[in-house]
């Protein structure tokens, strides 16, 4: 048996506090009882029973039955204390038995979590392993399908084989970009150069010549980016004009500057092509900027504080400070350094201003 | 617990005694009643409790006249005392004897009727309870305490007469060649027999608010007494009182006044058992709850040992 099982049986009576109820009532009755008949007899009675000390017998049973009554009492409330008592090691065994259980379950789910942990990482493992080998699988069905298709694959309804070099390569690189999800290893270029002899791009090319034709076509350059998802529009405000445009450009101009004739395989343009399809991608992920907004300061008053704060902060000019807190919410400025934006952000939220900070792609 | 009952003599007041059983066996007392003892009226009153039926017992007493039981009128024992050492007091008994013209005592003949027609003589002598009903041996004055259940009804009925032989009014009553008069005389409050076969607690009922009770005598015994708050009267206005509404006026002052005893007692007891029977399911809702919780960790911790054993079996793998 537990032990609040033996805490309760060991020290429960049952009737203990009924007969010294009893008894106190019985006492206390007797004693009224005799207390009436003294109150209540003739004068000549009592006369009587005061010379024959009758009287006096009544009174001292009534004062020993008052005793008994206040004697028991006592004994009530000893009971009572006692059931108190045994009440509280109750809720203090319960209490104990409670933590035991939370600790017990504790145990319980730390060894569940252990297992879990241990199964998780078993299944991530395989799931990585797993899923790195679907990835290959699909594409290398996609490349394989792809190269299969080509007979079928139109651009503005001309079939690839009868397109110019340039249309070639543009589409070549879109398609291979697709097909590996712009994920693609060394061993899946050959694919590529395959569908370019497949395509008859087996002779070589003049970049230069290639990035003038591309600038040219607008339609071509649309092509070369379709399907291409950008995980944040990048503001083409914050470059002049397009990222891909602007790279496609920089190429242009160099290599018009360097009058380079010089002939590159066409696989090699592609992979130039390809390289800057990624490199935008992975731009569009990383934001390049965080906007410090005010959204709202807290008092009027406050302005000259945060005014100040602003300035020593966040190095912004004395002067142009009140119109920035005048004119809330306001973009206080755009920061490289997420460092640097939070530093002014947690000072500014100090003056219990509301402030937000976003990334800018 | 062994539950003992006194049951004090004392006439036409017997009937507040009525009223004591009837609250007791309200509260659900009565069951536990080991033992009885009795003296004179008290001794009757006792029968009628271990015949079992309380109501038909208070019926007896609601249905009491005194031409029932007292056909011997006052002037007749005013008669009666003439050459007794109570002639002295004839004077003084001559002015009562007005008021005593409507009372009388227990006549013989009164006495056997009321037995035979209320108190079932065969049930008391295969009854297991211990009745006492006390008696004194006369001439020798020598109390006595006889036991009547297992007795033959016969005999059972001489000693229920025996114990209401009230001296002088009556002829001793005779039993295996002796003679007994009303034990009143000697012990009216009978605790001493059901002491002596250990009854412990004992209630008493005595009839008499003036009654004294010598704890000293009985040692190491509970002894509680219900003692009438009002007056049940003197001899003439309350032990030869046999009136119907006097009695059932004395049943309701008994059953009130054990009810102001026993009810506090009798509700303190139920807060008992309901504590009691909570911590007996607590302690039976807890062992279940060890048991099944025990085999339930025992489960798991298997469980989880086999889990991780395959885990890891299958990570080498």
């Amino acid at each position: 048996m537990n032990k609040l099982s033996v805490l309760q049986l060991d020290h429960l009576t049952q009737g203990e506090l009924a007969l010294l109820t009893f008894e106190c009532m019985s006492a206390l009755s007797s004693s009224e009882a005799k207390w009436r008949e003294l109150k209540e007899q003739g004068k000549l009675t009592r006369l009587f029973r005061s010379l024959n000390g009758k009287n006096n017998t009544l009174r001292m049973a009534m004062h020993e039955n008052f005793i008994t009554a206040q004697k028991n009492a006592m004994n009530i409330i000893g009971q009572l204390v006692k059931g108190q008592t045994l009440s509280f090691s109750v809720i203090s065994s319960l209490h104990e038995k409670v933590l035991q259980l939370q600790l017990e379950n504790d145990r319980k789910f730390f060894s569940l979590y252990q297992t879990l942990e241990m199964m998780y990482e078993e299944s991530a493992e395989k799931f990585k392993q797993l899923h790195s080998r679907m990835y290959q699988l699909e594409k290398k069905v996609s490349l394989i399908d792809w190269r299969q298709s080509l007979s079928y694959m139109t651009y503005h309804s001309i079939p690839y084989k009868q397109l110019r070099p340039e249309e070639k390569v543009v589409c070549a690189v879109n398609d291979f970009y697709h097909a590996t999800k712009g994920n693609w290893q060394q061993e899946d270029e050959k694919y590529l150069e395959y569908m370019l002899l497949d395509l008859q791009l087996d002779k070589p090319i003049i970049p230069a010549h290639f990035y003038e034709r591309l600038s040219q076509n607008k339609a071509l350059f649309e092509r070369l980016r379709s399907g291409i998802q950008l995980a944040h529009p990048i503001d083409a405000a914050i470059y002049g004009e397009e990222p891909l445009i602007l790279l496609l450009n920089q190429q242009r101009i160099s290599l018009h500057r360097q009058k380079a004739q010089r002939k590159i395989p066409s696989i090699e343009l592609a992979m130039q092509l390809l390289t800057q399809l990624a490199i935008i991608e992975q731009a569009s992920r990383v934001p390049i900027g965080y906007e410090l907004v005010l959204a709202s300061i807290p008092h009027v008053n406050d302005r000259l504080r945060i005014n100040r704060t602003l300035h020593l902060e966040g190095g912004i000019p004395l002067d142009q400070c009140p119109s920035i807190t005048n004119n809330t919410p306001v973009t206080v400025s755009v920061y490289h350094s997420l460092q640097e934006a939070n530093t002014l952000k947690k000072a500014l939220e100090q003056n219990k201003c509301q402030v937000h900070l976003m990334e800018v792609f | 617990m062994k539950l003992g009952l006194v049951l004090a003599g004392g006439g036409g007041k017997g009937s507040y005694q009525m009223g004591v059983i009837k609250a007791m066996e309200h509260i659900g007392l009565t069951k536990y009643i080991q033992g009885v003892a009795g003296t004179s009226v008290g001794a009757l009153n006792g029968a009628l409790l271990l015949n079992g039926d309380i109501e038909k017992a208070c019926q007896v007493w609601e249905n009491i006249s005194p031409n029932k039981i007292l056909s011997i009128k006052g002037r007749t024992l005013i008669e009666k005392l003439k050459g007794t050492p109570l002639e002295k007091m004839h004077d003084k008994l001559e002015i009562y004897s007005k008021r005593l013209e409507d009372y009388g005592v227990f006549s013989r003949k009164g006495m056997v009727s009321l037995i035979e027609e209320s108190v079932d003589l065969h049930q008391l002598s295969t009854c297991d309870i211990p009745f006492y009903a006390t008696c004194v041996e006369f001439p020798s004055m020598t109390q006595t305490y006889f036991q009547l259940n297992r007795q033959k009804p016969q005999l059972i009925q001489s000693m229920l007469l025996a114990t209401s032989a009230i001296p002088v009014v009556f002829p001793p009553e005779e039993i295996e060649g002796k003679l007994y008069i009303d034990g009143g005389v000697k012990d009216n409050v009978p605790i001493a027999p059901l002491y002596k076969i250990g009854c412990n607690p004992i209630i008493v009922i005595p009839l008499d608010r003036s009654y004294i009770l010598n704890r000293s005598l009985y040692p190491d015994a509970s002894i509680y007494e219900i003692v009438p708050q009002n007056s049940l009267g003197h001899i003439v206005s309350g032990t030869l009182q046999f009136n119907r509404e006097v009695a059932k006026r004395h049943m309701q002052d008994g059953y009130n006044d054990a009810m102001r005893i026993l009810r506090p007692a009798f509700s303190m007891l139920q807060h008992e058992q309901s504590v009691f029977k909570s911590v007996q399911k607590m302690a039976y809702n807890e062992q279940a709850f060890q048991k099944i919780h025990t085999k339930n960790t025992l489960e798991f911790q298997k469980g989880i040992s086999n889990l991780q054993n395959k885990i890891q079996g299958g990570y080498r793998k």
